[in-house]
C-alpha cells in the first residue's frame, strides 16, 4: 500500500494493518521561479523599476527587471503546459495590512507589465510611487536609449520634460511636455518599458502580443503575500529590507499548482500557505539572460510566383537558407521560419543590407499538390521521398543574388529596388523593427516558369478515357541547362506539373530563376541556348493505376513487366532523355528540332505560358537495328507505320485514316517503290514523328521494326530517349543466311527481340510425311518429278508474334500474329496493258496488296453478300485454350510490293493459265486477272460457275506455307481424274470443293492452324482458333518447333504406306487425319460432324490397248469408274469410338473411311475424229506442259501424225510418255489394268510384279473396256484393298465387317463402323 | 508467522516486523492470533522524522489515540490489540510550519 503522501492528505484517512510499522513519506511539490529581485522596488513604492540602480547594475543587465519579464514571456512560450502565478512581497516595516496592499500592488505592477495592461499599470504607479522611482527610470532611459533625460545632469523637471519631448518624437505621441510625472508620463514610461521588453524578446509588437497571449495563469494571476514571507532576516520585525521587497513569478508543471486557500480574498492566511511552506514546495530558479539591448529585428517574407494558371504566391519553406550581407559585406546566415517568415537581427550600424542565396543543393517544395502549409525544404537525397509524396518542388540555383533574379517588393517600404538593398528604419526606439511578424516586408520572386509537355499515349486508358489523345507524363524531375551543350549538373531542376486533370493541357513547369548577369545585364532564359532533359537512375515507368491516376515509379516486381494486359498500364520512360536533336512540337501546330534554328528563339520564349508549352512526344520513333545503331532510310523507302490493332479502328480513333490492314495514313501514290506505305513526312529519314496515337510496328526496307518498350540510348549526335523502333533481325539480306530470291536452306530460325516481339523470317511448314523416305524398293516420293527435285519448300513469309497490342474485351491482352508478305511484282513480260506503267498496272498492284489480305483477314467484303455464305466469315482469332488466360489474338496478313532484293517472291506478271508461287525459290507467276476475286467457271467443268474465285489469294496461301488440297488431276496424265501424285498424302480435303486451297474460294480454319501452332510455340500458350465463334483445334504435332513447323493438317495423324501381305492381292496406302471442327467436317456425310478421315488409296496404271480409243473415251471411262467406286465405298463407313492415340488423348470419332483410286494413264489417243476431240486434247496438252511448236501438236497430229506410233505402243519416248515415265519412276507401286474390248475381264497372272508385290501376287488384269466403266470393276477394286470380293460384291453389312476387319482395325486402336 | 502479514501483498518489506530492529516486538510476544502491536512513522519531504506532528489513530480494538508523534516521528501501540486494521490521520500536516504555533 503506497505510503507516499503530500500535505494535502491532511484530510485523508489511511487504513493500515496491525503487527507492522507503517512509514509515511511526504512528497514535495515543484515550482520554477523567476524573481523580480529586491532592487526593483523602492521602499514604499509599487513602481516596477527597469533595473538596478546604476551603482549596483550588473554589467550585462542594464535592464534586468524588464529582462525578467521578457524571460517570463519566452519561458511560457517554450513551456505552454506550465501555468504561472505572481506573488508580491513586502518587507516587515509597516503595518501588516499596508504591507499586504503594497505587496499586491507590486505583484500587479509586474502583472500589468507582463500583460501589457497600460492603464492599470499607470494607476498603480500614480498611487504608489516615489520621486526616486522616475529619477531612476529616466536615468535608465538616458543610459540605454541615449535620450537626454538623465536627471543626474539636469533638474528632474528638466529631465522629465526632455523625456516627454523625446518620447513624443520617438513614439509619435503628443503628451504634455510639462515636467510633471502624471498619468501620461507614467503611460510614456510604460510604453518605453514595452518597447524594451519587445526588444529583449527580439520581436515586434505583434510578436509581443502573441507571447502575452500565451500566458497561462493558474487562476488568480497575482497575489500579495504582504510581509509574511521575508527572506532577509525573516524573524525580524519592522525591518526595512529591499531584499524582502520583491515579486516572484512562479511556473508550475501540470499537477504542481498550489492551492491558494491562504488567499480567500484580499487577505493572506500564512499558516495555510502551501507555496512558502519550504518543506512542501521546492523551487528551482530560472536564470535571467543578459539584458543588453538587442539588435534591430528584421521581419521579411520571401515568396515566389507559382507556375499555376492563377497567379499563386508560394512561401519559401521553413529553413530555406538565406545569406544576409551586412553593410560591411560580411555574410550572416539566416533561415526562413514558419509561414515563410525570414527574421533576423542586425546591428543598427550594419544597414543597408542585401540578401544572397548560397543554395548549392536546395530544393523548394510547395507541398504535395502545392498545398499551402505543407511546404518543405529538401536536398538531392530527398528527391525520392518528395516524389513519392507527390510534392511539387524545384531546385534553386547554386548561388545567386537579388540582383541576378527578378524580385518584386510586396509592401516593402524599406527595400531600395534600384540598389537591391534594405535600408534600416531610423528612430529613437529600441523596439522598432523592419517589418513585423504580422506585416513582414515582402519580396516576391518571379522564377520565370517555362512549360513543357512530355507526351505519351496511355496504352491502357488512352482510347477509352483520353479521347485517343496523348497525355502528359506525371510529375518527374525535369532538368534544364542554361547553355548548350548540356554538361555537368543541371542549372535548374523541377518536379512540378499543373493541370494534371486536363488531358490535353497538363504541363511540366521549369523555372529559370537567374535572369541577369551579376552586373544586372540581361541574361534572359529560356532562350535558344538552353537544353532540357531528364534522367532516371533506375528504369522508371509511368504507371496508370486508373484513367486519372498516374505516377512515375520503378517496378520492383519484374513479373509485371512481362506481357499482359496490365503491362499496358506501364509505360517505359527513357533512362535518359535529351532535348537536343529531339523534335519539338509548338502550340501553333508547327514543330522543328530542338536546336538553334533562327525561328526557335521565339518559340521557346513563348513557352513561358502554360498554354504555349514546348511539347515532346515520347512516342516519337527512331529506326534502329538490334544493336541500336540508327538506320536511315533512303528518300524512296517509304515506311509503313502500323496502327497497333493492325486494322482500321473506324472513324475518330486515329488522327489520320488507317487502312484495313492497319497502315496509318496510307499513301495513294502507286508508283512508290514500297506499296502500301504510310504517307508521312520524316523530318530526318530515321525519325518518325507522324504516327497514329499508338504504333506497335513499323515496316521499312522490307523489315519489321518492333515498337514497344525500347528507347534510343545516349551517344554523340543521337536522338536520346526516343522510342526505339527496333529491327531485331534483317530479314531481307544475306547477312542472316537468306536470299530474298532463290533457295533458302536452312530457313532462319525465330528471333525473339523481346518478350513482346518474335519474328521468323521465311517461315515454312514442313509437309508430306513420306517425301524422301527411303524404302527397300527405292526412293518413294509422293510429289517429285517433274517439278522440284528432292526439295519442296512451301511457304515464304515473315511470321511475327506481337504481344501487348491492345487491351480488349474486359482487360484482355491483344496479341497479333502478323504474316508479312513481300512481293516483287515484275511486269517485264506482262501482257498489255500491264506491260506499261500507268493505271492498269497501278490497279493491279493495288488489287494484289489490298484484296489478298481482305480475303484472308476476313470477312471478305468483296463478296456480294458477306453475311450470307461469306468466303471468310470473320477475322481469325487466337483463343487461349485455358479460358482463364486474359488474352486474345488476331491473325493478320499484310502484303507489300517492294523492290527487288527485299522480296520473298519475285512474281512475274505474265499471260498464264495457272498462277503459281513457289516457296523453294521464291519464284511466282501471276496472270493479269488473278488479283480480283470474280466468279469463275470450274476448270474441269465449264458449266459450274464458282463465285468469288480468287487465284492470288490461293497462291498467297502457298506463300503462307499452305499446300494445294486438290489432287493434281491435270498435268500428270490422269485425264482429269486423280493422279498418282498428291500434295497432301491421301488427299484428305479433296471433297471440300470450295476451299481456298482447292478451288480458290472459302478460307477454312485449317488454313490458319499452322499460324496458331507457331504462336503457341513462340508464346508457350495453347490456343484454339476462333472464327466467328466457331472453335477449331487439332492435336499438337510433336515436331512443331521452330524453325520447321508441322501440323496434323498436312501430316496424317497416322499412316501406313504400301500395305501388302504375304498372300493376297491387296496393296494400298492409308492415311488417318484429324480434321477438327470446321465446315468441311460436315460436308462428306450429311448429318455427320466428322473429326477424322481415314484415307485409303491405291494406284492404278491404265493402259488402253485399243488403237481407236479417243481422249473422251479415256476421260469418261475413268470418271465413270471413280463414280462407281465412290458410290460403293465412299461417304458411308463411319467409325465411332476410334480412339487412336495410345495415350488416349485424341478421339477422332466419328471418322469417315474414304477409298481413293488414283490413276496414271499411259495411253495417248490417236483418234481425233469425234467432234471436240482436238479441242479437248489441246487443253490436255497445255496442262501436261506440252507447248506449241513441239510436235506432236494436237491440232495437227491428224495431219502429220508424227507420234501416232509411239502413242499406240506406249513405249516410245514422247511428251506424254515422258510425263508418264516420270510419274512411274516416283511411284513404282501400282496395279496395272490393260483395257481392250476384246479382253476377258480377269486378273492376269502373267503380269506378276513379284519384285513389288511379292511372289505369287497378281497385280495386273485385263479388262474389257466396258467393264472398266461400270460396277463390274468395283469388286476388283475391293480386292486391291484386300477385301474378299472375288465372288462378287457382298452386302453392305458384310462389306462393313470386312472393312472393319481389314482396314479399321489396322489403322485404329479401337472403334467400330457405324 | 501469521499468514495475514507474510501473504499480504499490500505490505511493503519495510512493514515487516522482523526487519524492524530494536523497535520490533520483544521475543515471544505477539504471535497471532493473540494481542499484537502497531507502529506508524512519518517523514517530511526531506526524509526527516516529523517529531511532534499531530496524528490520530483508531486502533483495531476501536480505541482512539490522538497525540503527537514522538521525537522519532513515530507512534507505537505495544502488543495489546487484536490483529486488524488501524485508521490513521495527520490532520495538521498542511499547516505551514513557519507559521505554526508549536
Amino acid at each position: 500500500m503506497p505510503n507516499d503522501i503530500t500535505r494535502r492528505d491532511h484530510i485523508g484517512t489511511f487504513l493500515r494493518a496491525t503487527t507492522q510499522t507503517h512509514q509515511f513519506q511526504l512528497k514535495p511539490f515543484q515550482g520554477i521561479v523567476l524573481e523580480v529581485e529586491d532592487e526593483h522596488f523602492h521602499h514604499d513604492s509599487a513602481v516596477l523599476l527597469p533595473n538596478y540602480p546604476p551603482d549596483n547594475r550588473p554589467v550585462d543587465g542594464p535592464s534586468l527587471g524588464l529582462a525578467v519579464l521578457a524571460e517570463c514571456l519566452k519561458h511560457q512560450s517554450a513551456n505552454p503546459k506550465q501555468s504561472l502565478l505572481l506573488a508580491g512581497h513586502a518587507d516587515t516595516s509597516g503595518a501588516d495590512q499596508y504591507n499586504l496592499d503594497i505587496s499586491l500592488q507590486r505583484s500587479n505592477a509586474v502583472l500589468y507589465a507582463l500583460t501589457g495592461d497600460r492603464e492599470p499599470w499607470i494607476s498603480i504607479c500614480l498611487k504608489k510611487h516615489k520621486t526616486e522611482d522616475y529619477q531612476l527610470i529616466l536615468k535608465w532611459i538616458a543610459d540605454v536609449y541615449g535620450w537626454d533625460c538623465d536627471p543626474g545632469t539636469q533638474s528632474t523637471t528638466s529631465a522629465v520634460k526632455k523625456f516627454q519631448k523625446i518620447y513624443n518624437q520617438g513614439f509619435e505621441k503628443s503628451i504634455a511636455v510639462d515636467g510633471d510625472v502624471g498619468h501620461d508620463t507614467w503611460g510614456a514610461i510604460f510604453d518605453v518599458y514595452m518597447d524594451m521588453v519587445q526588444n529583449l524578446c527580439e520581436t515586434d509588437e505583434d510578436g509581443l502580443a502573441q507571447l502575452r497571449d500565451k500566458l497561462n495563469f493558474i487562476g488568480p494571476k497575482a497575489v500579495g503575500c504582504g510581509e509574511n514571507w521575508p527572506i532577509d532576516e525573516p524573524s525580524r520585525q519592522n525591518y526595512r529590507s529591499k531584499i524582502n521587497r520583491r515579486v516572484e513569478i512562479i511556473f508550475f508543471d501540470p499537477g504542481q499548482e498550489p492551492k491558494l486557500d491562504c488567499h480567500p480574498g484580499k487577505g493572506c492566511t500564512p499558516i495555510l500557505c502551501e507555496l512558502y511552506n519550504s518543506k512542501m514546495y521546492k523551487f528551482t530558479f530560472l536564470p535571467v539572460p543578459p539584458s543588453s539591448p538587442k539588435d534591430l529585428q528584421v521581419f521579411l517574407k520571401l515568396t515566389y510566383i507559382g507556375p499555376e494558371d492563377t497567379v499563386t504566391e508560394h512561401i519559401f519553406p521553413t529553413d530555406f537558407p538565406v545569406t544576409v550581407v551586412w553593410k560591411d559585406l560580411t555574410p550572416h546566415a539566416a533561415k526562413v521560419t514558419k509561414d515563410g517568415l525570414l527574421r533576423f537581427s542586425i546591428p543598427r550600424s550594419q544597414g543597408p543590407f542585401t540578401l544572397k542565396f548560397d543554395t548549392a543543393d536546395v530544393f523548394v517544395s510547395a507541398g504535395p499538390a502545392a498545398t499551402a502549409g505543407q511546404e518543405k525544404l529538401g536536398a538531392t537525397g530527398d528527391i525520392p521521398t518528395l516524389h513519392q509524396q507527390k510534392h511539387c518542388f524545384f531546385k534553386v540555383p547554386k548561388a545567386w543574388t537579388l540582383k541576378q533574379s527578378d524580385w518584386t517588393p510586396a509592401v516593402a517600404p524599406h527595400y531600395d529596388q534600384a540598389n537591391f538593398v534594405f535600408n534600416l528604419p531610423a528612430g529613437l526606439r529600441l523596439g522598432v523593427t523592419l517589418g513585423t511578424t504580422k506585416a513582414p516586408e515582402g519580396l516576391k520572386l518571379d522564377p520565370h516558369w517555362s512549360y513543357v509537355r512530355f507526351e505519351f499515349f496511355d496504352r491502357y486508358f488512352g482510347h477509352t478515357d483520353h479521347s485517343h489523345k496523348r497525355v502528359n507524363t506525371p510529375a518527374t524531375m525535369i532538368d534544364g541547362w542554361r547553355i548548350s551543350p548540356a554538361t555537368g549538373d543541371p542549372d535548374t531542376r523541377s518536379h512540378w506539373t499543373i493541370r494534371d486533370d486536363q488531358v490535353e493541357k497538363a504541363v511540366h513547369s521549369v523555372p529559370w530563376i537567374i535572369q541577369f548577369q551579376e552586373d544586372r545585364t540581361a541574361d534572359t532564359k529560356p532562350d535558344k541556348l538552353i537544353q532540357l532533359g531528364f534522367q532516371n537512375a533506375a528504369p522508371a515507368f509511368v504507371i496508370s493505376d486508373t484513367a486519372t491516376s498516374r505516377k512515375v515509379d520503378a517496378i520492383t516486381d519484374l513479373t509485371k513487366l512481362k506481357p499482359s494486359a496490365d503491362r499496358l498500364k506501364i509505360y517505359d520512360l527513357p533512362d535518359l532523355w535529351k532535348s537536343q536533336n529531339y523534335f519539338t512540337r509548338f502550340s501553333d501546330g508547327t514543330g522543328e528540332f530542338f536546336d538553334k534554328a533562327a525561328t526557335f528563339e521565339g518559340k521557346i520564349q513563348a513557352s513561358t505560358t502554360a498554354d504555349t508549352p514546348l511539347a515532346f512526344s515520347l512516342d516519337d520513333m527512331i529506326l534502329v537495328d538490334g544493336a541500336f545503331n540508327v538506320i536511315t532510310l533512303a528518300a524512296t523507302e517509304n515506311p509503313v507505320v502500323f496502327f497497333h490493332q493492325f486494322k482500321d479502328p473506324g472513324p475518330g480513333v486515329s488522327p489520320k485514316p488507317v487502312s484495313p490492314t492497319g497502315v496509318y495514313n496510307p499513301g495513294a501514290d502507286l508508283t512508290k517503290p514500297y506499296f502500301p506505305y504510310s504517307d508521312i513526312v520524316m523530318p530526318v529519314l530515321s525519325y518518325i514523328n507522324d504516327y497514329p496515337n499508338w504504333t506497335r510496328l513499323v515496316a521499312a526496307q522490307g523489315n519489321a521494326f518492333d515498337v514497344f518498350d525500347k528507347r534510343t540510348p545516349d551517344g554523340a549526335g543521337r536522338v536520346v530517349g526516343a522510342r526505339a523502333a527496333v529491327r531485331w533481325v534483317d530479314a531481307s539480306v544475306a547477312a542472316v543466311g537468306q536470299q530474298a530470291n532463290g533457295s533458302v536452306a536452312p530457313r532462319p530460325g525465330r528471333t525473339a527481340g523481346t518478350d513482346f516481339f518474335t519474328i521468323q523470317p521465311f517461315f515454312e511448314q514442313l509437309n508430306d510425311q513420306h517425301r524422301g523416305v527411303a524404302r527397300a524398293n527405292g526412293v518413294y516420293q509422293e510429289w517429285k518429278t517433274p517439278y522440284s527435285g528432292n526439295t519442296w519448300d512451301v511457304g515464304r513469309v515473315d511470321m511475327l508474334l506481337l504481344r501487348d497490342c491492345d487491351v480488349i474485351n474486359a482487360s484482355k491482352e491483344l496479341i497479333i500474329n502478323l504474316h508479312y508478305f513481300r512481293f516483287q511484282l515484275d511486269y517485264t513480260s506482262a501482257p498489255a496493258p500491264l506491260n506499261a506503267a500507268g493505271g492498269a498496272r497501278n490497279t493491279f498492284r493495288q488489287n494484289v496488296v489490298t484484296n489478298i489480305p481482305t480475303r484472308w483477314n476476313g470477312p471478305d467484303a468483296l463478296h456480294p453478300d458477306p453475311s450470307n455464305d461469306p468466303f471468310n466469315p470473320a477475322p481469325p482469332k487466337l483463343k487461349p485454350t485455358d479460358a482463364t488466360k486474359l488474352l486474345e489474338g488476331g491473325i493478320r496478313w499484310f502484303v507489300q510490293d517492294l523492290p527487288a532484293g527485299k522480296q520473298h517472291f519475285h512474281i512475274n506478271v505474265i499471260s498464264i493459265n495457272r498462277a503459281n508461287m513457289n516457296g523453294f525459290d521464291g519464284s511466282g507467276n501471276y496472270g493479269p486477272t488473278v488479283a480480283v476475286p470474280a466468279a469463275s467457271a470450274s476448270f474441269d467443268n465449264p458449266t459450274l460457275v464458282l463465285p468469288g474465285w480468287f487465284t492470288a489469294a490461293h497462291e498467297c496461301g502457298h506463300g503462307d506455307s499452305l499446300l494445294d488440297e486438290y489432287n493434281e488431276k491435270y498435268g500428270l496424265a490422269s485425264y482429269f481424274d486423280r493422279s498418282f501424285a498428291t500434295w497432301i498424302d491421301g488427299d484428305p480435303y479433296e471433297d471440300d470443293a470450295t476451299a481456298m486451297m482447292l478451288r480458290n474460294q472459302d478460307v477454312r480454319p485449317r488454313h490458319y492452324w499452322h499460324a496458331v501452332e507457331w504462336s503457341r510455340a513462340v508464346s508457350g500458350i495453347d490456343f484454339d482458333l476462333d472464327i466467328g465463334g466457331a472453335i477449331y483445334k487439332l492435336p499438337h504435332h510433336p515436331s512443331n518447333t521452330a524453325p520447321d513447323l508441322r501440323t496434323f493438317v498436312t501430316w496424317p495423324y497416322w499412316a501406313e504406306v504400301g500395305i501388302t501381305a504375304p498372300a493376297g492381292r491387296r496393296h494400298f496406302d492409308m492415311y488417318l487425319y484429324a480434321i477438327g471442327n470446321e465446315p468441311y467436317a460436315r460436308i462428306p456425310v450429311v448429318g455427320q460432324d466428322l473429326r477424322g478421315l481415314l484415307m485409303v488409296e491405291t494406284k492404278i496404271l491404265v493402259i488402253f490397248d485399243d488403237p481407236n480409243v479417243t481422249f473422251s473415251n479415256i476421260r469418261d471411262t475413268l470418271r465413270d469408274l471413280t463414280k462407281a467406286i465412290t458410290t460403293t465405298f465412299c461417304n458411308q463407313f463411319v467409325v465411332t469410338g476410334a480412339v487412336v492415340d495410345s495415350s488416349g488423348g485424341v478421339d477422332l470419332s466419328p471418322c469417315l473411311v474414304q477409298f481413293r483410286p488414283r490413276y496414271l494413264v499411259q495411253t495417248f489417243p490417236t483418234n481425233f475424229a469425234p467432234a471436240g476431240e482436238a479441242a479437248a486434247l489441246s487443253q490436255y496438252f497445255n496442262l501436261l506442259g506440252v507447248t506449241a511448236g513441239t510436235p506432236p501438236q494436237p491440232a495437227n497430229v491428224p495431219a502429220t501424225e508424227p507420234g501416232r506410233t509411239q502413242f499406240l505402243t506406249n513405249t516410245a519416248p514422247g511428251l506424254h510418255a515422258g510425263v508418264v515415265s516420270g510419274v512411274k519412276s516416283g511411284h513404282p507401286e501400282f496395279f496395272q489394268v490393260n483395257v481392250k474390248p476384246s479382253y476377258t475381264t480377269a486378273w492376269d497372272s502373267a503380269g506378276i510384279f513379284s519384285t513389288i508385290f511379292g511372289s505369287g501376287v497378281t497385280n495386273t488384269m485385263k479388262l474389257k473396256d466396258s467393264a472398266l466403266r461400270g460396277p463390274e470393276f468395283v469388286p476388283l477394286f475391293g480386292e486391291m484393298f484386300g477385301l474378299d470380293t472375288a465372288s462378287g460384291m457382298p452386302t453392305t453389312a458384310v462389306l462393313k465387317t470386312r472393312i472393319q476387319d481389314r482396314i479399321v482395325r489396322r489403322a485404329m486402336s479401337g472403334g467400330t463402323i457405324a | 508467522m501469521p499468514d495475514e502479514t507474510t501473504n499480504n501483498s499490500d505490505v511493503s518489506t519495510l512493514d515487516s516486523a522482523y526487519d524492524d530492529g530494536e523497535n520490533a516486538p520483544k521475543s515471544g510476544v505477539g504471535q497471532c492470533p493473540g494481542p499484537t502491536w502497531f507502529r506508524l512513522r512519518l517523514l517530511d519531504e526531506d526524509g526527516i522524522p516529523m517529531a511532534n506532528e499531530d496524528f490520530s489513530v483508531v486502533d483495531s480494538a476501536g480505541a482512539t489515540h490522538t497525540a503527537k508523534l514522538d521525537e522519532n516521528g513515530e507512534f507505537y501501540i505495544p502488543p495489546s490489540i487484536p490483529v486488524g486494521q488501524c485508521k490513521i490521520q495527520f490532520p495538521n500536516i498542511h499547516l505551514n510550519p513557519r507559521k505554526k504555533k508549536s
